[in-house]
């Protein structure tokens, strides 16, 4: 029975080699890369599907067009008429992470977005990109994003410097936050699960009186599969968001 | 007034309205007959069930993804895969040296 | 050895004060939700959509402080 639960919560999020070439870098096979594939190979298989859902509904098509439907709502309302070029990275982004976060809610998986290295780098070169849309597009009159319209002269130093550093703070907090929530998400599911597991485990009478905390621990799994869409949605919001700015400038 | 000579001629001239060949037979009869022939040549009966495809995964789409047969069974087996590997995996890894 | 421990604990705890401020902030965001779907029942629809965000966001920021307790615990 020991065997059931894990030393440290910690330990879940480890990164486990199945092949290694040189070191962790270089063409090694781990856990990530295995989720990766599966998470890459649904993807591509419902991007089939949706191609053959033409006129032919079935419930596949209609689940694959209702996520469809949500991110154009969210593009078309955020970024206009204009934004539906972006549509394609957006819907690819908020697929990629819901699959990610829901492949890791499935018991003794493997939390892909979790791991804060891949997650903020993703989000960091998505910053990059929108930066440097914004530049092609505006050329020196991007810098313009920084000074908030009516800003009385003496601030305008201050304020450039304020709103340069919330910028540039985009690029880190877009994927700290998925990977913080999934992170920290995670560790209570283990920890209040073990903890049960632990309680339940002790004596007839704490087998008995674990059922009401039981509940509680199911309404967290419950809340954990509600953060894991949301948390996908609102990455692809926020970063709507943010290419709106370097595309509209305010 | 080559117009007005036209018309007159054209009323002057009786319709046809019968005629010997068409007293004798319904004029639909022949069309009918092809009809039902047609129909007569088309397969009756329920629609034979489509080949099973042997590639296995074309399979498994045809089980669970076309037409009236999709489900939400496929996750459940994703599920149940992840778990199994998962498993195996956290054993193989950690779960045989704690104990 | 035990104080750097105790040090650990404490400062795990402590980074979890920060919880309450994202527990304040969710609840500004219901607490808004219902005054506006009070004074005009009409704009649910609308509105709840974006309460979510904002629950979520705030949400997020307090589950910065939750991950900070955790790694002070488990990976320090």
């Amino acid at each position: 029975m020991k065997k059931m639960f894990m030393h440290s919560p910690l330990e879940q999020f480890e990164m486990k080699m199945l092949l290694m070439m040189n070191d962790m870098l270089a063409l090694s096979m781990t856990n990530y890369v295995v989720y990766l594939g599966m998470v890459s190979f649904m993807m591509y298989n419902m991007m089939t599907l949706l191609n053959k859902t033409n006129l032919e509904w079935n419930r596949w098509g209609l689940a694959m067009l209702a996520m469809y439907d949500t991110m154009l709502n969210m593009v078309k309302s955020q970024m206009g008429n204009k934004g539906g070029y972006y549509f394609p990275l957006m819907f690819t982004l908020f697929t990629f992470m819901l699959m990610a976060n829901l492949v890791s809610m499935m018991p003794y998986s493997f939390a892909m977005s979790a791991q804060l290295v891949p997650v903020v780098s993703l989000s960091l070169s998505l910053w990059l990109g929108v930066t440097m849309l914004g530049l092609a597009k505006h050329k020196l009159v991007y810098f313009s994003l920084f000074v908030p319209n009516g800003t009385p002269l003496p601030l305008v130093p201050v304020l450039v410097l304020m709103e340069t550093l919330s910028n540039s703070s985009r690029a880190m907090s877009l994927g700290l936050r998925l990977s913080a929530n999934v992170l920290s998400g995670h560790l209570l599911m283990l920890m209040l699960g073990s903890l049960m597991f632990n309680l339940m485990n002790s004596s007839m009478f704490g087998m008995f009186f674990g059922m009401m905390p039981m509940l509680g621990v199911v309404a967290m799994v419950m809340l954990e599969f509600a953060m894991s869409m949301m948390q996908a949605y609102v990455f692809c919001m926020l970063f709507s968001g943010y290419m709106k700015d370097s595309m509209y400038l305010h | 007034m080559s117009f007005i000579a036209r018309r007159q001629l054209s009323t002057l001239i009786p319709p046809k309205i019968a005629s010997v060949k068409n007293i004798g037979e319904n004029p639909n009869a022949k069309r009918m007959g092809e009809l039902v022939s047609f129909y007569k040549k088309l397969p009756t009966g329920p629609a034979p069930a489509a080949k099973k495809p042997i590639n296995p995964f074309l399979r498994y789409k045809a089980a669970y993804f076309d037409g009236n047969n999709a489900s939400g069974k496929p996750l459940v087996h994703f599920a149940a895969f992840i778990l199994i590997l998962g498993y195996t995996w956290e054993y193989q890894t950690h779960l045989k040296h704690h104990h | 050895m035990q104080l750097t421990l105790a040090a650990k604990y404490m400062g795990a705890s402590m980074a979890t004060l920060g919880l309450g401020g994202a527990a304040m902030g969710m609840a500004m965001v219901f607490v808004a939700l219902m005054n506006g779907t009070s004074r005009n029942p009409s704009l649910r629809a609308t509105l709840f959509p974006q309460a979510m965000l904002g629950f979520a966001l705030a949400e997020a920021c307090g589950l910065f402080c939750l991950m900070m307790s955790f790694l002070l615990l488990y990976a320090v």
